[in-house]
């Protein structure tokens, strides 16, 4: 699924050229449900976002399903993220305006399917993970864990192969982190890649092999804990 | 281009920022109401100032005799110059005079009589050619004829206010019969409007019947002519005042002798009035609609600018950067059009109000919208709400999705 070599990727603040990423070799295979662990300023959620197409990369290649992710126009990365990726964000990103059920909808609206079915396919997803009573609230009238598992949602209404979570149970109480690690979990199970950044040793233990980043490097390629 | 699906999504985000939307609405709404009102009442203006000239005939000159200022064959000055109805045989053959009328005005007050009413007014003498010079805007009747005046007849067309004061406003005036010192006089008019009078109320006679009745003097107050297609007032002026010098026995060069008006420097004055009204109007709306253009400008601005998270969010689950340009474009559109379009209704919606209440004076009447003005500035507005909201959105989507995540 996910092929990375010698990937490194700078950040310029002012005249200074700070390195995050210096030489990542990574592979994900279809299926693998993989954690990424680090202290903070260890480039894991860039990694993570390069992996997701929303940031660029320096040098290396990054392949993913075999295809060279190398500088795309947005328009072709836009197609990428639509049919390759969900993403799933620390801080939820749900657009604060539209209900849940609309939420989790949008991806499927910009592969141009149409409304009911959009609807339809939205309702079920939300009801499976528990939230039938709450598919019309706005964003803001959810708790915490609703609001990851409408991100969730969102992240999975199109169907993709790879699923990528930069701390999805961050802003969450253990309770509910262990109701959404239960979900991916889930997900995994039904076939799906899944890359979840984490900082939290118990979620980690969770995945089927945990990679460790550290300044930039990986510390452990390729190995089991 | 019409895609259902695509209007829904820009009407639920334009209903959930209502604050935002209302405000570009307003902007655009106020700038197009102003515009039409603006206009609209410049209009309103215009046809006052030329509804003045309605009733008279544009190529008109009228001559007064005035009093000399310098002496002449040994005469004094401060002479009056008396035209006389003999007058109008010699200036009818200068080339380039057309109709040509006589107008005296009998300086004694007589006392006129209907029924138990009585009241005083002014009595002219006029011929049947001062219809195709002065115009008297007749509610009712016919104007004074040649038969009239060739058979002295004992006729008149009254001013609707003498009519009012006279009779009242119950009866149908025309054939009534006003004594008018004794002599009964057949109302066979009744005007209403008459340029060079606020009210009308005077009581017009045939030239012929006032001389035989009331004043045998040949003298008039005033010569009214029309000048023929292919002259000017300016061309044949010297030749008449000539012609009248040499009869009335004053200086070619005196222009105290002689007074003359003429309409159409009159109306020209009061185009080119017009003319600076209009570019005032012009001035001020090319103004209006800019202030407009500015504020949808600056709000589509401000908004790209507050959305770039938003524009993240999109693109992270698959928006590519096309579809979010055309949904800010298609949203500022929407707004614009739908707001303009209010301001356009309101503000036709006042000008007419305006109109149907019947408001008008001296310069102001019928004031009345152009509507394909409207339009064009609202395109303008359209146009620049796209400017103003396409520069930034392209800015907005060309940035990562990482960075416009970041975006607060």
């Amino acid at each position: 699924m996910i092929r990375v070599r010698n990937l490194s990727k700078a950040y310029q603040t002012g005249a200074v050229k700070v390195p995050v990423l210096k030489g990542i070799d990574l592979s994900v295979k279809v299926g693998e449900f993989v954690s990424i662990m680090g202290p903070s300023g260890s480039g894991k959620s860039t990694l993570l976002n390069i992996l997701g197409i929303l940031d660029r990369y320096d040098a290396g290649e990054y392949l993913l399903n075999d295809t060279l992710i190398k500088p795309l126009s947005e328009t072709q990365a836009a197609q990428f993220r639509s049919r390759l990726i969900g993403f799933v964000f620390q801080s939820f990103n749900l657009l604060p305006f539209k209900s849940a059920i609309d939420n989790v909808a949008m991806p499927l609206y910009y592969q141009k399917v149409p409304r009911k079915q959009r609807e339809a396919k939205a309702r079920k997803l939300l009801e499976t993970m528990g939230l039938a009573s709450r598919i019309h609230h706005l964003p803001t009238e959810l708790s915490g864990g609703q609001r990851q598992r409408v991100a969730i949602a969102r992240a999975l209404v199109n169907d993709p192969p790879l699923i990528l979570a930069d701390e999805p149970t961050g802003n969450l109480d253990s309770a509910t982190s262990e109701e959404v690690m239960a979900l991916f979990s889930e997900i995994n199970r039904e076939g799906k890649t899944l890359v979840v950044i984490t900082h939290d040793e118990e979620i980690a233990e969770r995945t089927q092999r945990v990679i460790r980043l550290q300044d930039g490097h990986i510390k452990n390629p390729g190995m089991k804990h | 281009m019409f895609d259902f699906d695509r209007w829904a999504e820009i009407g639920h985000t334009l209903s959930q920022h209502k604050m935002r939307t209302a405000l570009t609405a307003f902007g655009v709404s106020w700038g197009i109401f102003m515009l039409v009102v603006l206009l609209g009442m410049g209009k309103g203006l215009e046809h006052g100032i030329m509804d003045i000239f309605k009733d008279s005939v544009v190529n008109s000159v009228w001559i007064h005799g005035g009093k000399t200022s310098v002496s002449y064959k040994g005469l004094t000055p401060g002479r009056e110059v008396k035209l006389s109805i003999d007058d109008l045989d010699l200036l009818g053959k200068v080339p380039g005079v057309d109709l040509i009328a006589p107008t005296k005005l009998l300086n004694k007050g007589y006392n006129m009589q209907y029924g138990r009413n009585t009241g005083s007014f002014q009595i002219y003498g006029i011929n049947a050619k001062n219809a195709g010079i002065q115009k008297l805007t007749l509610m009712q009747g016919r104007q004074i004829n040649e038969l009239d005046d060739r058979e002295f007849r004992k006729v008149a067309v009254v001013g609707s206010r003498v009519i009012e004061i006279l009779m009242g406003k119950q009866r149908n005036p025309i054939g009534e019969i006003i004594q008018v010192a004794g002599i009964p006089f057949t109302v066979v008019g009744v005007y209403n409007k008459a340029l060079e009078e606020q009210t009308p109320n005077r009581f017009y006679i045939p030239y012929g019947t006032l001389q035989q009745v009331f004043d045998p003097s040949p003298s008039l107050n005033m010569v009214s002519l029309t000048i023929s297609a292919g002259y000017t007032w300016m061309g044949i002026k010297s030749e008449i005042i000539r012609l009248l010098s040499r009869r009335h026995g004053f200086d070619e060069k005196d222009a105290a002798a002689l007074e003359s008006f003429d309409i159409n420097v009159e109306v020209k004055k009061l185009q080119s009035l017009m003319t600076g009204v209009q570019l005032f109007m012009i001035i001020v709306g090319v103004g209006t609609l800019l202030a407009g253009c500015v504020g949808v400008s600056n709000t589509m601005l401000v908004t790209v600018k507050e959305r770039t998270r938003e524009f993240g969010i999109r693109k992270a689950i698959g928006a590519t950067p096309s579809s979010i340009l055309v949904m800010v474009l298609q949203e500022t559109l929407v707004i614009t059009l739908a707001a303009g379009y209010l301001g356009l209704i309101a503000g036709v919606g006042i000008i007419d109000l305006i109109r149907h209440s019947g408001a008008k004076s001296d310069y102001f009447r019928d004031p009345q919208v152009d509507v394909s003005v409207a339009l064009s500035a609202l395109g303008i507005l359209c146009l620049a709400g796209l400017i103003a909201g396409y520069l930034p959105a392209r800015q907005a989507v060309r940035i990562l999705p990482i960075e416009a995540l970041r975006h607060e």
